[in-house]
């Protein structure tokens, strides 16, 4: 059975993950935005007492403005050094060391394998050669960047593996365009959405991990709301709620940036 | 004396333990369109990515117009290149594209609008203006690519397949317009392709290439005519191969045959091998003879200005192909048909 080309299990399985993402994520809701005792709330009442107090007060509790900067902080530079690192070493690898790809690829999945608190022991081991780094607002930055890596990298190389990129560049070069010319004139404004999407997966890193912010003693936006948790539970969920929020925003933006560009270039 | 637009000399390149080219020599003349033809792995190509710049030799001396440039970087060399395929910006409209190398130059935009304007009329793509690549057809995407590469005026015109990736009518078309663009400009051109046809239509010279060396170059009507090896032979037109003894200085035997073959003369009483293009077989109803091979026609395909008979041949292990006299219905399948070689046949190589 097909409506619109669309077989009807595709419906029943966004149905099942929709399901999977919204009802925690509703529960959360419910403990951090209703005035009703936890042990009272139902079905029942669903719509009752719903209020925004206690977001409101830890928007104003000590710290939280300046976890909040510091973390936006965090992930400008975190973006920025890992495009910066990424982009060139992509392409670099697409064309000259196609043979190393899958070895490359390996070692980007790291930090999927092992897990930050592996390499926080790391940090622990060489604390004593580095006090000054880790002392430092931005000694977070490096650590985050190796966390995103998986995620920044891989988009990166689907998009310049769809590119025709060794007769891109030959194209370029022949024309009389530097190696950066090239960069920024050809490569990046092709592989945009993907820079894009890198970028936004590292924020979302950035505003979501606690392990290493916890052990570096950093009060980044996640820490705070774990401290914050402490004092006053409900209102630590109402941050995690709205955070995650902001994250889904981001990336229902990303999605729409992707799609508009895809229109456009057909339409016009 | 003239000074070649592009010059090769002792030019060697190797890829590791693999060797590309082998001493290539090449003389481009001002003006004159060379084609690299070969089999792929033959080493156009390699040729094509050294005049470019891309890679460097590793040894050898390339010049352009009596000036080295061995070591002068892609970017800096002045040439315009067409590619396969896929070669168009995607993020670049067909006027973004044609000015790209206008723009690394810093040509001011009205010069460059001025430029690009004459381009898309030189191709005739006047209206697809602000089109992008994906919305183009293949062989639109390639005048594009022409256009961009004849925008920056370049001192030679690299073409590397062009046309391979479209299909049979347009690959026509732009055979015939890459072609009279050249001329019209009067543009230093290297064209590599695989395709024979391609490269004897539209040459001044064809550079006949097989594993990293020209086997030989020279007008299309001499590589025709007068291939320099049994190589260069085979590669270029059809050829059917007959192994033949030669008995007296006007006649050959194949197996209990005898056949007229002027040309003969100098090789008597060796084991010869003909090699014999489809047009230089004369084919008669007359079997009786014993100046002539007799076959039996296997099938035939009518071609509109002519039509091809395939026959086979007692001691020829392969089919023959020759073309049925003009101007009469094609022969039956199983009828048998006397074989004769032109006067102007001489292809024989000792074997």
């Amino acid at each position: 059975m097909r409506d619109n080309g669309r077989p009807v299990w595709a419906y029943f399985v966004l149905c099942i993950t929709g399901l999977f993402f919204l009802a925690p994520f509703l529960t959360m809701a419910r403990f951090a935005f209703q005035n009703v005792l936890v042990i009272d709330l139902g079905w029942s009442n669903l719509f009752e007492n719903w209020s925004f107090d206690k977001a409101t007060a830890a928007f104003g509790a000590t710290y939280f403005a300046e976890s909040l900067w510091y973390s936006l902080r965090l992930a400008v530079f975190t973006s920025v050094l890992s495009v910066a690192i990424i982009v060139p070493t992509a392409v670099f690898v697409h064309l000259r060391l196609k043979r190393l790809r899958t070895i490359i690829e390996f070692f980007t999945l790291l930090p999927y394998v092992i897990p930050a608190i592996g390499l926080v022991a790391g940090i622990v081991v060489l604390k004593p050669y580095i006090r000054g780094f880790i002392a430092s607002d931005y000694s977070l930055v490096p650590f985050y960047a190796v966390l995103s890596l998986p995620f920044t990298y891989r988009a990166l190389d689907s998009a310049l593996q769809s590119l025709p990129l060794e007769t891109l560049v030959s194209a370029s070069r022949s024309l009389g365009a530097t190696w950066t010319q090239t960069l920024f004139r050809v490569l990046l404004p092709n592989i945009k959405t993907a820079v894009i999407s890198g970028v936004f997966l590292t924020i979302a890193i950035v505003l979501g991990e606690y392990t290493i912010a916890d052990v570096l003693l950093k009060r980044t936006l996640p820490a705070f709301m774990v401290e914050y948790r402490g004092t006053d539970p409900r209102g630590g969920y109402a941050l995690a709620v709205l955070t995650l929020a902001l994250t889904t925003l981001l990336f229902v933006v990303l999605g729409l940036l992707t799609r508009s560009r895809h229109e456009k270039s057909r339409s016009s | 004396m003239v000074i070649s637009a592009m010059k090769f000399e002792n030019v060697v390149m190797r890829f590791g333990d693999t060797t590309a080219l082998h001493q290539f020599n090449l003389e481009v003349s001002q003006g004159e369109l060379v084609s690299l033809l070969g089999p792929s792995g033959c080493g156009k190509t390699t040729a094509l990515r050294l005049a470019a710049g891309f890679i460097t030799p590793t040894s050898g001396h390339l010049s352009l117009s009596g000036k080295d440039i061995t070591v002068v970087p892609a970017h800096r060399r002045n040439m315009g290149m067409v590619f396969q395929s896929y070669s168009l910006f995607p993020n670049l409209s067909v006027v973004g594209n044609i000015e790209f190398g206008l723009r690394t130059r810093k040509v001011a935009a009205s010069e460059r609008r001025k430029i690009s304007d004459e381009m898309i009329g030189l191709v005739r793509l006047d209206g697809l203006e602000d089109r992008f690549p994906h919305q183009l057809s293949g062989g639109q995407q390639q005048r594009v690519a022409l256009a961009r590469a004849l925008a920056i005026r370049p001192e030679v015109l690299l073409l590397d397949e062009p046309l391979s990736a479209l299909d049979a009518k347009v690959r026509l078309e732009l055979r015939d317009q890459i072609r009279r663009l050249q001329q019209s400009l009067g543009i230093t051109t290297i064209f590599v392709t695989h395709d024979q046809e391609e490269a004897l239509a539209i040459s001044d010279r064809v550079a006949v290439m097989s594993s990293g060396i020209i086997e030989q170059i020279d007008t299309p009507f001499q590589i025709y005519k007068n291939p320099a090896s049994e190589n260069v032979a085979r590669f270029i037109g059809a050829i059917v191969e007959i192994d033949a003894h030669v008995v007296n200085s006007h006649q050959v035997a194949v197996g209990s045959r005898q056949l007229s073959c002027i040309g003969a003369d100098s090789q008597v009483g060796s084991e010869v091998r003909l090699m014999v293009r489809p047009e230089e077989f004369i084919l008669s109803r007359d079997v009786v003879s014993d100046d002539c091979l007799v076959g039996t026609v296997v099938r035939t395909e009518f071609r509109g200005s002519q039509t091809l008979v395939f026959l086979s041949v007692p001691d020829v292990p392969n089919e023959l192909s020759a073309i049925a006299a003009p101007g009469e219905a094609p022969p039956s399948v199983g009828s048998q048909l006397g074989i004769r070689l032109s006067t102007e046949f001489t292809r024989i190589a000792p074997r």
